[in-house]
């Protein structure tokens, strides 16, 4: 089964051709996932400028990371759910060019680091309160993380412009 | 006073952008030639009322005889909806002429700007913000 096959059969499921065909839901899903782009996308941004010393160099990261993360959490999984329904909603139309594949790549890259970034700092409490100051790791993973990030926001936004049938 | 006029403006701006952008998905001019009006008489074959932008497929028969599938492009299921147009109005084997422009690569492919069925109701359905407004068919353009 290849990945065309897969979308495929998520375009032609009850739940795809709703979505597809609806009046009002495919909107408000599409609103729902740039709006809470504001808590996953904008809180990441805050964090990682964090994690490069730029923002709020005050307050140690430890403290950031656990007021910012149900915040978080919740932000990305509303938007991560918007959009697995808009992929239902549209099909394999989203593999007629490379942009969404890249997109996932990216997004991918930005998991992965976002994990690496966890488990080597996740329990450094010296870090986390600040006690050891700046690490030279912590602001490449922040670095990776803003420029993954933001290359997922504007390749979602370049989907329609290379592909005609949208 | 001064303060009401302001947020008097600031909803008007808020709610004429909502008006606009909700069918300014990707331009009119990237992918269909305003210099290419056509219009094109058919039967259908398939109607895609999908979102963002819906689909309608009709043979047309050329003068030698020859069938070929045109596909134009068309509004939001909600736009179509609001003037008029749903999946009863179109079922597959309705005769329609369809008005709109053609698309820039040259395939059987355009943007659709009216259609009209059998019966003689026509719905003009061209909803891209940048799309030019359909040509008056006078007859006497060459």
């Amino acid at each position: 089964m290849s990945l065309h096959d897969v979308f495929q059969a998520m375009y032609d499921s009850r739940l795809g051709t709703a979505l597809a065909e609806s009046l009002y839901v495919y909107p408000m899903v599409e609103g729902v996932h740039l709006l809470s782009l504001a808590f996953s996308f904008g809180l990441i941004v805050l964090v990682d400028l964090r994690l490069l010393g730029i923002a709020l160099p005050s307050i140690p990261v430890g403290i950031i990371l656990r007021q910012l993360r149900p915040w978080m959490i919740g932000g990305f999984a509303a938007t991560f759910a918007t959009g697995i329904l808009l992929m239902f909603a549209l099909g394999p139309k989203l593999l007629a060019t490379f942009i969404f594949p890249l997109k996932l790549f990216v997004i991918l890259i930005a998991a992965l680091n976002a994990i690496w970034f966890e488990w080597k700092f996740g329990r450094d409490q010296d870090y986390l309160i600040g006690a050891k100051g700046p690490a030279l790791q912590a602001r490449i993973a922040g670095a990776i993380s803003l420029t993954s990030w933001s290359f997922v926001v504007v390749l979602g936004r370049l989907i329609p412009y290379f592909d005609g049938s949208f | 006073m001064q303060y009401n006029k302001l947020l008097q403006l600031a909803l008007l701006g808020f709610f004429s952008s909502l008006a606009v952008n909700s069918s300014a998905h990707h331009a009119f001019s990237a992918e269909f030639d305003a210099n290419q009006p056509i219009e094109l008489k058919g039967v259908v074959s398939k109607l895609e009322l999908v979102n963002p932008h819906s689909w309608l497929y009709f043979d047309v028969t050329l003068e030698n005889g020859e069938k070929a599938n045109w596909g134009f492009e068309f509004g939001s299921p909600f736009s179509l909806k609001q003037k008029g147009l749903t999946k009863s109005a179109l079922p597959i084997g309705t005769e329609v002429t369809v008005k709109g422009y053609r698309a820039k690569n040259g395939l059987s492919f355009g943007y659709a700007v009216s259609v009209t069925l059998p019966d003689g109701k026509s719905f003009v359905t061209g909803g891209a913000p940048d799309a030019p407004q359909a040509q008056p068919s006078t007859g006497t353009r060459t």
